[in-house]
């Protein structure tokens, strides 16, 4: 349950931090996402790409049309300055976080 | 590889998404379920298993959806891509179905925008279909009415007069240019059809009347040629439509049935064609009688059909084939002079003059003219200020709109096409503003229509609405979507794309805010015209109102009584009017009644000459023009008129007694200046009567309230015998409350004899200056409505270029000036843009209001009063107008200033 909530809530932040380097494509991001959390975190197309619209609403990401030679075009996106900052925001917010519930659970955090 | 689309499209069902959304979506996914699919294959996967692997990706049922809804970014606005470019039919209909779209997104705006547009295109249905029923509109019932002309008298080369029976045949018999030429006379009668008998007016014509016109007969025949015999011989009558619906019940039988007019029975022939009341657009007829019978009708006309001096006739004709106005004019002169040599005595400085179209005479088509000009004028102000208030609210529209117009010019959009898409939405307006407008004009219509003046001195005026009037409504609908929309779509669609993509905020150097200010100019200057001419009517009927009649009027009721049409003789007649003035003083209310032959401010009066008598008066001496009147003893008491110098008449002054007269004061000080006048004698014209007189009383308005003091005297009634005279009541409380009393009381003496003109002296002074009041009401109510609409124009407007500065202000403000300071420094320009619409607008008043002179009364059309009061209500209202936005704005904390848009 908590780590539904969880997963939930953090998922907006994780896909920002997987564009914070470069612009992907939607697929790259699921994989990329399994991957990284060990298989934790796993998001299916239905969710992902309403996330994808959300955040493109919002200014955070922005997505466009990309065609490379030999290949079907794909949608790539990327971070947006606003998107830069709210990802910093997010972050900072997290560690505090993290560490309140840390001492709270008498949990040594990393 | 299996194809996802109609999964993925199942899923998407029913979202709505725009096509090129649900296109990038599909697109998307269908890439994301593939890119699985390949993974999973490539792993080993048996084909089902990744098929359904893929597939679990999209979610069960409506999860996706679900997720979709309302997360999809679209653009602003929709922008039409692909037939962007459109032109044609499909193109502007495109426009209009993208303009309603963005108007039903707000409808604050449109509705107030149309409403606007509404009531400036309503006020000027209204005034169009008076101008259009008034003097556009040919005369109901007639043929070819191109053709008609009337005929007018002129002496000493002036005027548009009556002319003598002799005068007529020889018209008549001597024009070639025109085809036939009529005769008609005016008179009231009394009209019983065996229950009350009701005064009515009947038109004498001649044989020729109906033909030459080209009326046709609803029931029956009308009157031809062979109606013309011997004097007397033929008592028929043709009933007008309204007559026949009204006394009738519209009866169709009524032909050959047997009516008594004025006490002696005629004969009903026929009905005319409805909606022909006569030649004349100045009052309705209710009945046609045969010229012939007018000696019968009127005793004291009978001898004037062989006096060349009796003027009384009216003449119409019309024009032969090929004939022109100026022949007929040139021929007709050539007939006048020919008369002038043959009977000097008569016809010395008689000349003729030709007007093209029945229905007004040159001179009264002169007034109504100008009077409804100047109407036009005023509505036609109306509709450019609320032009100017719609140009402002779409400028505003403009401005908050500038990103999607930016969009759209990015995406290729080209300046003529938004120009064409903001000129659409105008249209829209204009067209919702031209409806409403419409139906709200045509409905004011009626109550414009009740208004006294229209009433009182026009026949009946058809409010129907033909083509005519709603071509000019669609015309004026045009007109003004042009005027309020097209200065918007080409200042808006100059997008600046970077500072509009950026929702930069203009700074004061905005091409819009020129154009706005220049806009407020012209509605400040607009409205000052509009006050300006409201409130010189309104000085004038305050000065009307100020002039004292010189007698009672509010407690005095009028009715008339004409025995000669009722066939009374003399002896009779006196007897009833005795009666009749003592039964109504008997009734309870009433404090004192008179007789009197002449009402009161009903615009002519009765006149005559009258010489000194103590000397013979030289050949070239024309006398004293004076007005005169026959009333009772009781007369002056019953006014309130106070007899300054010697006795009121009394019972002792009968016929037979000496004659007496009581004169005014302008007699006395035109005959016998400086000295007693009481004693002294004068000779009525050059005959041999002579009166005394007995009397003086004060210098009183008789025909009208602003005429110049008028020569007038009074005598006894008992000593100058009129077939018709006019009850006078004096009551205590509501004069009308005691009309059921006189009428039962007369029912004693005699039951068909109508009461007619029951009024009171109040309602006569009102209608005595209808054209003044009705101008002051329309005019004032349009000018009302004006500022209004200008009112809340200038408010918007101001309001709004103070809002587009709030940014500014708290620049200032946060720079460290002080609230009051930028309240100063906003109100300073909105003075200055005050001042220059009122400099405007007070020389654009002093121009107009020339024409409205002939319509004011004591008040000159540069009244500095009237000049200042509209300048200071002007200037304080747009000063108002934008220090509640600038104090709003001043409150602002700074820093949230900085951060607006």
């Amino acid at each position: 349950m908590l780590a539904d909530e969880l997963k939930k809530g953090t998922t907006p932040m994780l896909i920002l931090s997987l564009l914070e380097a470069e612009q992907r494509h939607g697929y790259e991001l699921s994989k990329l996402l399994e991957q990284k959390t060990r298989g934790v975190v796993r998001i299916h197309a239905a969710s992902l790409y309403p996330l994808l619209y959300r955040l493109e609403r919002q200014r955070l990401i922005e997505g466009r049309w990309v065609e490379k030679a030999g290949e079907r075009r794909r949608r790539y996106y990327r971070l947006t300055a606003e998107g830069k900052r709210q990802l910093e925001a997010h972050r900072k917010s997290w560690v505090e976080f993290a560490r309140a519930i840390g001492h709270v659970a008498g949990v040594e955090h990393a | 590889m299996p194809d996802w689309t109609r999964d993925i499209r199942n899923r998407l069902a029913g979202l709505r998404l725009s096509a090129p959304d649900e296109a990038n979506v599909t697109e998307e996914l269908q890439q994301h379920l593939d890119d699985r699919y390949h993974d999973l294959r490539s792993r080993g996967t048996t084909e089902a298993d990744a098929r359904r692997a893929a597939l679990e990706e999209l979610g069960e049922g409506d999860f996706l959806k679900g997720r979709l809804r309302g997360a999809i970014a679209r653009p602003a606005e929709p922008v039409p891509l692909g037939a962007s470019e459109g032109g044609g039919l499909a193109g502007i209909w495109g426009d209009l179905r993208f303009g309603a779209r963005m108007l039903r997104r707000t409808p604050g705006f449109a509705i107030t925008a149309a409403l606007t547009i509404a009531l400036g295109i309503g006020a000027n249905t209204t005034i169009f279909s008076l101008v259009n029923a008034l003097l556009l509109r040919p005369l109901p019932g007639a043929v070819r009415p191109n053709e008609l002309v009337m005929i007018g008298r002129t002496q000493d080369g002036q005027g548009f007069d009556t002319f003598s029976y002799p005068d007529y045949i020889d018209y008549r018999d001597g024009a070639r240019s025109l085809v036939a030429v009529s005769a008609s006379f005016v008179a009231p009668v009394h009209l019983s059809t065996g229950g009350a008998s009701e005064r009515v007016r009947a038109e004498l014509v001649s044989g020729s009347y109906f033909a030459m016109i080209g009326t046709r007969a609803a029931r029956g025949r009308l009157l031809t040629r062979d109606d013309d015999g011997a004097p007397g011989a033929n008592p028929v009558v043709v009933l007008g439509y309204g007559t026949w619906q009204r006394r009738f019940g519209s009866d169709p039988s009524v032909v050959g049935k047997s009516v008594r007019i004025s006490g002696a029975p005629y004969q009903v022939v026929g009905v005319a064609e409805p909606g022909f009341n006569g030649e004349s657009a100045m009052g309705v007829v209710d009945l046609f009688i045969p010229i012939s019978m007018a000696g019968k009708l009127m005793p004291d006309v009978g001898p004037m059909f062989d006096l060349r001096g009796a003027v009384w006739i009216n003449l119409f004709g019309r024009l032969a084939p090929n004939a022109t106005p100026a022949m007929a004019q040139a021929e007709l002169s050539g007939i006048a002079a020919e008369l002038a040599r043959r009977y000097p005595q008569t016809n010395e400085q008689r000349g003729v003059r030709v007007s093209p179209g029945l229905g007004f005479d040159p001179q009264s088509r002169g007034q109504v003219t100008t009077f409804m000009g100047i109407l036009v004028g005023v509505v036609g102000l109306v509709l450019l200020i609320a032009c100017a208030n719609v140009a402002n609210l779409l400028l505003a529209r403009g401005s908050a709109r500038a990103r999607e117009l930016a969009v759209r010019s990015s995406l290729g959009a080209s300046r003529s096409r938004l120009v064409r898409q903001l000129l659409a939405e105008g249209f829209l307006l204009a067209l919702l503003g031209g409806a409403a407008g419409f139906v709200l004009g045509t409905w004011s219509l009626r109550l414009v229509l009740r208004l006294p003046v229209f009433v009182n001195t026009f026949g009946a005026i058809d409010p129907s609405i033909d083509l005519r009037v709603l071509g000019f409504a669609i015309a004026a609908m045009i007109v003004s979507g042009t005027l309020f929309a097209l200065p918007p779509a080409l200042r808006t669609s100059r997008v600046d794309l970077v500072t509009a993509l950026k929702l930069g905020t203009p700074g004061s150097g905005d091409p819009r805010s020129r154009l706005r200010n220049g806009l407020v100019v012209a509605q400040l200057a607009l409205s000052i015209v509009l006050l300006v001419a409201a409130g010189l009517f309104v000085r004038t009927l305050q000065s009307l109102y100020r002039i004292e009649p010189g007698f009672e009027t509010r407690h005095v009721l009028v009715a008339t009584l004409d025995a000669g049409l009722q066939g009374y003789d003399e002896v009779r007649a006196r007897r009833l009017f005795t009666e009749i003035e003592e039964r109504a003083r008997a009734i309870p209310g009433v404090q004192q009644a008179a007789l009197g032959y002449m009402l009161p401010l009903g615009g002519g009066g009765w006149d005559t000459r009258i010489f000194p008598a103590e000397a013979t008066p030289a050949p070239n001496d024309a006398g004293l023009k004076t007005d005169v009147n026959a009333v009772s003893p009781s007369y002056f008491e019953t006014l309130g008129m106070q007899v300054v110098a010697g006795r009121p008449f009394t019972a002792a002054d009968r016929d037979g007694s000496p004659g007496v007269a009581i004169v005014n004061d302008a007699v006395v000080e035109k005959l016998w200046p400086g000295t007693n006048a009481i004693g002294k004698r004068f000779r009525i014209g050059r005959g041999k009567e002579v009166l005394e007189v007995v009397g003086v009383v004060r210098t009183a308005r008789y025909r009208s309230l602003v005429e110049p003091p008028r020569p007038f005297f009074y005598r006894p009634f008992a000593q100058a015998y009129q077939p018709s005279m006019t009850l006078h009541i004096r009551t205590t409380g509501d004069p009308y409350a005691v009309v059921p009393s006189v009428r039962r009381a007369l029912d004693d003496l005699d039951r068909d004899l109508p009461l007619s003109r029951v009024q009171t002296l109040a309602k006569r002074l009102d209608g005595s200056i209808g054209p003044q009041r009705t101008a002051a009401t329309l005019v004032g109510l349009y000018g009302l409505l004006a500022l209004l609409l200008a009112a809340v124009g200038l408010y918007g407007s101001m309001a709004y270029s103070v809002s587009r500065r709030t940014r500014e202000m708290g620049v200032r403000m946060a720079l460290g000036a002080r609230a009051n300071e930028v309240l100063r420094h906003v109100l300073a320009q909105a003075f200055r843009i005050a001042v220059v619409g009122t400099v405007i607008g007070l020389v654009a008043a002093v121009v107009a209001t020339r024409y409205l002179r002939a319509l004011l009364f004591g008040v000159e059309p540069t009244d500095p009063a009237t000049l200042v009061t509209v300048v200071i209500v002007l200037v304080a209202a747009s000063i108002a107008a934008a220090y509640l936005p600038a104090r709003r704005a001043t409150r602002v904390d700074p820093v949230v200033a900085l951060r607006s848009d």
